[in-house]
């Protein structure tokens, strides 16, 4: 674990992603509590594309993948998991911090009504999204062997989901209901676009499976 | 313990034959593996360490036929050095030794052992507290070295592990591959013929993905024994002309001229004293060879 923990959360990653975070949190412009979940969800989303992109990949960069393709099946498959999961988290963390570096905007009131419930529920939901779009972004990568064509795939899904079309997709299926509709933070109906995205990046998870095995030429 | 490679052969899918038809016996100790680039070899060695599916023939590691229901059964019996071994830059040599033992299924107490036994053998027990990324090129080889032993396997496979090493690392890293060759099959694959000079007595040489040679090294040596002439040539015209009709493997300017180094199987037209022959001729002669 704490091995696994220095390889994936590189200083340059740490570096990129606190950056990232606190740029975004100084000049996207929020008039309210409310709306920081919403100012953070695709923003965070876009972020883990990035970030959890080379989480197999490295292996192939720093030409390690013909050692790593040695070592049983089962020890290779749950540490690159491990790997993973620890960047969501990671990230996760960042998103709970990052929350409250909003309040710096002096637009923003504070209302202590529901301060805590309306916390929990932008860490949750961008969480979600960070889940989905890392384990998508490592999958895409994977599938197409190739980093920069898994981000670009990636890329794409996001961008249409982020998109005015986007904001068409029913809310119980889009990963960003949430994001696009801050006002219903009081509705639930995003809640199962997230749950759909969860489910998903468990299936993905387990889909990945058969591609930490990279085999060159004939296969 | 043995490798048994019948009739194989790899065809990538572009057409190109990396591997045509080899057959090869390797047995206890270091069996080096010779040719030039694009020969065959890492394609070879990525088919015995499971990487790599073969088009066609059979292998058999230790009795195991190598096929996929017995990949997982065979790849713990198999230690790999990679030419380019990437080290986690994060980690120590010590991390990064402890996380692949644990990856590979060593349990915690056994791989401090190893590892501390390992570290010393190869001299790196003072270094173990460093990052990977500032090792040398030298001491990077060492620690992947150390890596590929760790699940102790019965067969070590490493690919130009000397390759762009200053001469002292060189001759640590092959006096280290003798060592552990006393009880496993190491398959040392370089075109650094020095290397195979000082560590094995059997070899392959492959050219274009076809196996010319293989067997002792005396044998090859015997086979240019009488035929390595040192000439010394008046000038360049005249290396020219010697150029076209035999094999040179050595040219060296002098006060007095050039000396050659030449093979031929009759003395050549110069005068020139016969010398004993060196892997370098015989390589050299065997590669120039009209095939039969």
């Amino acid at each position: 674990m704490n091995y696994n923990i220095k390889i994936a959360l590189t200083r340059t990653k740490v570096c990129y992603s606190v950056s990232f975070l606190l740029i975004l949190a100084l000049i996207r412009g929020i008039s309210s509590p409310e709306e920081i979940g919403a100012a953070m969800d695709a923003n965070v989303a876009l972020l883990a594309i990035i970030f959890c992109s080379d989480t197999y990949y490295q292996e192939i960069q720093d030409n390690r993948w013909e050692v790593f393709n040695l070592l049983p099946d089962r020890n290779r498959y749950h540490t690159i998991c491990q790997r993973l999961l620890l960047q969501v988290l990671y990230i996760s963390l960042l998103i709970s911090l990052d929350y409250w570096v909003f309040y710096l905007q002096k637009a923003v009131y504070w209302n202590e009504t529901g301060k805590l419930r309306l916390y929990i529920t932008a860490v949750l939901a961008c969480s979600a999204s960070v889940l989905f779009f890392g384990t998508l972004s490592f999958t895409m990568v994977n599938v197409f062997r190739n980093l920069w064509m898994g981000i670009g795939a990636t890329f794409l899904l996001w961008n249409t989901l982020n998109s005015t079309a986007g904001k068409k997709i029913p809310d119980c299926i889009n990963v960003f209901a949430y994001g696009n509709s801050p006002k219903m933070a009081g509705s639930v109906d995003w809640i199962f676009g997230k749950l759909v995205a969860v489910v998903v990046s468990v299936l993905l998870i387990y889909f990945n499976k058969r591609f930490l095995v990279w085999k060159k030429g004939l296969r | 313990m043995s490798i048994e490679i019948k009739d194989l052969s790899v065809q990538f899918r572009n057409g190109t034959v990396a591997i045509n038809h080899i057959n090869m016996n390797i047995s206890k100790g270091i069996y080096g593996l010779l040719g030039e680039n694009g020969a065959g070899k890492t394609t070879l060695m990525r088919v015995l360490t499971t990487i790599l599916r073969p088009t066609g023939g059979q292998v058999k590691l230790s009795g195991i036929e190598l096929n996929e229901e017995n990949y997982e059964k065979l790849q713990s019996r198999i230690g790999y050095l990679p030419q380019e071994l990437g080290l986690y830059s994060n980690l120590s040599v010590r991390e990064s030794l402890e996380y692949m033992g644990g990856l590979a299924g060593v349990s915690k107490e056994e791989c401090k052992k190893r590892i501390d036994f390992y570290l010393e053998r190869t001299g790196l027990t003072d270094h173990q507290k460093k990052k990977n990324r500032q090792l040398s090129g030298g001491m990077k080889r060492r620690v992947g070295l150390v890596q590929a032993l760790l699940h102790n396997p019965e067969i070590l496979i490493v690919d130009e592990p000397t390759t762009g090493l200053d001469p002292e690392e060189r001759i640590r890293i092959r006096n280290l591959l003798v060592d552990f060759s006393k009880d496993r099959i190491v398959l040392f694959s370089t075109h650094i013929l020095e290397d195979l000079a000082a560590t094995c007595n059997n070899l392959g040489i492959l050219k274009k993905g076809n196996l010319i040679y293989d067997g002792k090294r005396e044998a090859l040596l015997h086979q240019v024994k009488d035929s390595v002439w040192i000439c010394k040539l008046r000038n360049e015209e005249e290396y020219n002309l010697i150029q076209n009709r035999y094999l040179i493997s050595a040219k060296n300017y002098t006060e007095d001229g050039i000396e050659t180094r030449i093979i031929a199987d009759k003395k050549p037209h110069v005068p020139g004293i016969n010398v004993n022959a060196t892997l370098e001729d015989a390589y050299i002669y065997l590669m120039n060879r009209d095939p039969e």
